[in-house]
């Protein structure tokens, strides 16, 4: 077993090395690599999964001398299984779906060894037993996430958002790094598992799990892309669709919440829950409204992934793990599923993003029209789809604990109004009359089995696993799962998401001309507006870097740093030459003078030896 | 059969090889059998030979650098002499006695004059003078200590455990640490190095500096470990000044140098400085370790500095900062082999060199002498200043037309990757070396 874990660990980043060497002689050869290598990571994990039994650990020394030790430990276990089966499935069907989809570009082999470098950053990261273990992950994975964000770096707007995402993450990483320190003093381990430990059973004061907890905290919204770290993801879009499948919507967003699922009793013990049940169910509803306006489908999708996720950590913030890790897992399935749509529709459509171009394209893409509108029924929350059963446990735990009003409005219509938007998106996209012509005929039917398979196993996938979620609730915690019962909640939210769905239906199928009159309209024009940026916060948090950070305390530092730092260490490069100079003249370059010093050691040796002797 | 009588008649018979194409294939071939001979353990078969993991380790480190030297190198004679460094180590890192010491120490000695024979200038021959005065006064030294010795009443062909040293045997012992310290190139006894190190040709700079000057420290301290713990208390004083001294002066003479080589020869003299150090905590259980990993990596990046001034210049011992400016743009390969190293140098993390310096702080600070151990840390981070300056020189700088530079042959490439492999293995894999730590010497 542990050779095995150390394969899925070990072996994407060399398969990585070779993808990227040998793709150059072939481009073929890069993705052959990255398919089996997946593939075998994939059939490794399921046989993992079926046959555990325990835990299991592995664990490595690195080195040790006197009291210091550093171990470098692997740690499975149901959580950690659940997210491997998530990266190493979609990891596979991601790859196998880039075939086609990167098929024009030239820069394959790079393509494919940034792909399996990530794939290799987060397995690491989920199955680190120790804090660093994960943050060593955590940051490949960030590193990775930069080069494919700007993959196409020759264009500027790709080469931007890669910095801008590497720069809103590392905000966010530099607190994760700061908890490592604080807890390895104060709990003396980084061991994940301890720490859940030990802070659950008192041993570390809530006051230092609070603050860590809410340090790391920081790190997993940045990461996971929530509120008010969004901007980046929504740039991130600017980089290969399939990249935006695996990592901006399936699987390194998700780490945020895994972070704080792994630790979940740490974050119990240190009240921090309800921290982050408050910025998430903000997050829920900012993206949900978000994206009911946004006229690229990738940035639909965007939001809608920063809004998903922020209603999977109310889940944990409310106090289920369960409730949480299911939605995060029913979310990287239907979420990878509609991007990898929208890339088909995109790949078809030469690169077109803009959905009010479309319309009328189920004819010639029938079966990806299929597929994402089974994906959009599992995000919109429609029973016997996946998405319906999480986030109907979401919905009941975050009613029944009752954390506030607030928090419980803002879920819950951010939670319904996912119909709302994907409903537009899908009926804007395939329904209707073609709003483009040009681009309606020159519509190419995408390859069925590079294109439309993996779609299609991701929507089976979706549809099939809304049947199992008791057993993955109840796997995920290792125990019997026991959903809140809210009386008439089914009905409700039924109710809901139908009139949802009819009213969008109304607007956007029947009425389309009424759309373009509203938006016409001032007050809602401003709205409008308001939503399509985001709410302003990238705005908001440019404007505060550069006139505050760069343009305030910066400067300040930057005096600092040049007339009083910088001038005493100017002064040593002096001093250091006038040594260096006297010094110097020791080296006569004359043999006999050297030998002087011998002479001179002797005397001195025979001396100390003589005093010492005496002594 | 021993890796010794293998490395020995290989080097006998290598002469006769000269000037055919089987040559190279040859020396390479004897080098991994007896890399190989090692790794099984086979004793030398003489009385006052004696072996551990720790010094087959080391041993087999050597090879790998040997190896090395042998692919980078051009000269034939000079391979032929690296053998014969390589039969003599396994002598000096095996023996147990005075007697075996003396006279391995002394193959190695009169094989390095002959490494500097290969004279084609003046300046060369003025390293190479150097270095013959110097190797001379040393073994003067070390003979006249050994007489010192017996004259006291010791037995020089028996080990030094379980001897009660009187005032005379003390001075004898002290004397021939002084020769042998001459060759180590300690302060004040250091500048016939910076010399001839930084004039000879640099591929023996690199056998002398990188691999002989290593092998000698860890036979040292495995010699005479059992007199430096019985008098501690005397000779503290004299380890504590020379080691401070040594790095010091090594690093503040390395700093403005204009001479790449004379650079790394000065800092080949402040490593000398840290690996002295670790004598001070002679009692300390860390100590063998931290030397053992100093000096392996010292091994790897010494030896692998020189090799590439060497290739860089095709043989020539002057090549200067202005020759190197803008060499990333020349040979970005070249240039990352140089970085590397001299990061292992200056002591970055993940690499040999950070690790060695590490455990000897770290030995250091547990016997006690965490001033000491301060020192070498200011020290490390005074080094920064010119390491950063030279690599500053091959990135940032643009290259200056009359640059003596010229290209480097693939297999030297190839020895470039052997030793940055050494540096990185031990850098990242410690257990390597902490396996053997805690049999001694």
């Amino acid at each position: 077993m542990s050779e095995l874990i150390l394969y899925l660990v070990i072996s994407p980043f060399a398969a990585a090395l070779l993808a990227y060497a040998f793709g150059k002689i072939d481009k073929q050869i890069a993705f052959w690599i990255s398919e089996i290598l997946t593939l075998s990571l994939f059939i490794a994990v399921l046989y993992l999964f079926f046959h555990y039994t325990n835990p299991i650990s592995v664990d490595i020394n690195w080195f040790k001398f006197g009291h210091f030790s550093i171990p470098i430990g692997l740690y499975i276990d149901h959580l950690s299984m659940v997210m491997l089966l998530i990266v190493s499935g979609l990891g596979f069907l991601d790859i196998h779906y880039s075939h086609d989809y990167m098929a024009e570009d030239p820069h394959q082999p790079r393509y494919y060894g940034y792909m399996l470098f990530f794939i290799g950053g987060m397995i690491l990261l989920v199955s680190a037993k120790q804090l660093s273990g994960l943050f060593t992950g955590w940051e490949l994975m960030g590193l990775a996430s930069y080069l494919l964000i700007s993959f196409w770096h020759e264009q500027k707007a790709p080469a931007d958002s890669g910095v801008s995402a590497f720069l809103y993450t590392k905000a966010g990483d530099i607190f994760l790094f700061a908890s490592l320190g604080l807890l390895f003093y104060y709990a003396g381990t980084l061991n994940m598992v301890t720490i859940d430990h030990l802070a659950t059973s008192g041993k570390i004061s809530s006051h230092v799990s609070f603050v860590v907890a809410i340090f790391i905290l920081i790190a997993a919204l940045g990461k996971s892309g929530q509120f008010p770290f969004f901007p980046w993801l929504l740039r991130a879009m600017e980089g290969p669709t399939t990249v935006s499948a695996l990592i901006h919507g399936a699987t390194m967003v998700n780490s945020g919440i895994y972070i704080v699922a792994r630790l979940f009793g740490f974050y119990a013990a240190g009240d921090a829950l309800i921290v982050v049940a408050s910025i998430a169910a903000l997050g829920v509803f900012v993206g949900a409204t978000s994206a009911l306006v946004q006229s690229e489908m990738k940035r639909v999708l965007a939001y809608s992934t920063m809004s998903h996720l922020a209603l999977a950590f109310v889940g944990l913030g409310v106090g289920s793990l369960a409730a949480g890790m299911m939605h995060l897992s029913n979310h990287a399935i239907f979420k990878a599923l509609l991007f990898l749509g929208a890339g088909a529709v995109m790949l078809s459509t030469n690169d077109t993003k803009d959905m009010w171009r479309f319309g009328g394209l189920k004819k010639p893409l029938f079966l990806v029209a299929i597929f994402m509108a089974m994906g959009a029924l599992s995000l919109g929350g429609i029973p016997p789809f996946s998405g319906y059963f999480s986030k109907d446990a979401i919905f009941a735990t975050t009613i029944a604990t009752n954390h506030g009003d607030i928090i419980t409005a803002l879920t819950l219509i951010g939670g319904l109004l996912s119909i709302a938007y994907i409903t537009r998106m899908w009926i804007l996209i395939f329904a209707g009359k073609p709003r483009d012509i040009e681009l309606f005929n020159a519509v190419k039917t995408p390859s069925k089995f590079w294109i439309s398979l993996p779609l299609g196993i991701m929507a089976v996938a979706t549809l099939v696993l809304g049947f199992f979620q008791k057993d993955l609730a109840d796997y995920i915690i290792s125990a019997k799962y026991i959903e809140p019962h809210i009386t008439h909640m089914m009905p409700v939210i039924l109710g809901a998401i139908i009139s949802l769905a009819g009213i969008m239906y109304y607007f956007y199928y029947l009425r389309l001309d009424l759309v373009k009159k509203l938006i016409a309209q001032p007050l809602i024009k401003s709205i409008h507006n308001i939503l399509l940026n985001g709410y302003y916060v990238e705005r908001f948090i440019t404007w505060f870097t550069h006139n505050i950070m760069v343009d305030f305390l910066a400067k300040v530092v930057t005096y600092i740093d040049i007339h009083l730092l910088d001038a005493v260490i100017d002064g040593t490069n002096d001093a250091s030459h006038v040594v260096f100079n006297r010094l110097s003249k020791t080296n006569t370059k004359k043999s006999g003078d050297y030998t002087g010093g011998v002479i001179f050691l002797v005397g001195l040796v025979i001396l100390t030896v003589m005093i010492g002797a005496r002594a | 059969m021993s890796a010794f009588v293998l490395m020995f008649f290989a080097t006998l018979f290598s002469l006769a090889l000269h000037r055919t194409f089987v040559f190279k294939p040859f020396v390479l071939l004897m080098i991994v059998l007896s890399g190989f001979l090692i790794f099984l353990k086979t004793p030398v078969l003489m009385y006052g030979f004696a072996q551990s993991s720790a010094t087959n380790l080391f041993l087999l480190v050597i090879f790998i650098a040997l190896l090395a030297f042998t692919l980078s190198e051009d000269k034939e004679i000079n391979i032929t002499q690296s053998l014969f460094i390589g039969a003599a180590s396994v002598l000096l890192l095996r023996g147990t006695t005075l007697l075996t010491f003396v006279f391995s120490f002394e193959a190695v000695s009169i094989i390095s004059f002959a490494v500097v024979g290969h004279i084609r200038s003046s300046i060369q021959a003025d390293g190479a003078v150097k270095m013959f005065i110097s190797g001379a006064l040393a073994t003067a030294l070390i003979v006249l200590g050994l007489a010192l010795f017996t004259f006291g009443g010791g037995n020089f062909n028996l080990s030094l455990s379980n001897i009660h040293f009187n005032a005379l045997m003390e001075v004898g012992l002290w004397v021939m640490l002084a020769g042998i310290f001459y060759k180590l190139t300690i302060v004040p006894m250091h500048s016939w190095a910076a010399d001839s190190y930084a004039n000879i040709k640099p591929s023996s700079a690199a056998l002398l500096s990188g691999i002989a000057k290593s092998v000698v420290f860890v036979a040292v301290l495995k010699l005479f470990e059992p007199f430096f713990i019985q008098t501690l208390h005397v000779s503290i004083f004299i380890l504590i000044v020379l080691s401070v001294l040594t790095m010091t002066l090594g690093n503040i003479l390395a700093m403005f140098q204009k001479r790449v080589g004379k650079m790394l020869a000065y800092s080949s003299i402040a490593q000398a400085g840290y690996m002295l150090m670790v004598f001070i905590a002679v009692k300390d259980s860390y100590a063998q370790i931290g030397l053992l990993y100093l000096a392996i990596a010292y091994v790897f990046m010494q030896t692998a500095l020189y090799l590439l001034l060497d290739n860089i210049g095709g043989g020539i011992s002057d090549i200067t900062l202005d020759d190197v400016k803008g060499l990333v743009k020349k040979d970005r390969l070249v240039s990352l082999f140089f970085a590397i190293q001299i990061f292992s140098l200056a002591g970055v993390p993940l690499l040999a060199g950070f690790m060695g310096k590490a455990i000897a702080t770290y030995a250091v600070v547990d016997a006690g002498y965490w001033i000491v151990a301060l020192i070498a840390l200011l020290n490390s981070t005074f080094s920064i200043g010119y390491y950063g300056w030279f690599i500053k020189n091959i990135y940032f700088d643009h290259s200056v037309k009359q640059s003596r530079v010229i290209s480097v042959s693939t297999s030297a490439k190839i020895a470039q990757i052997i030793l940055l492999g050494g540096t990185l293995f031990f850098g990242i894999f410690a257990f390597a070396v902490f396996h053997t730590s805690f049999c001694s010497l």
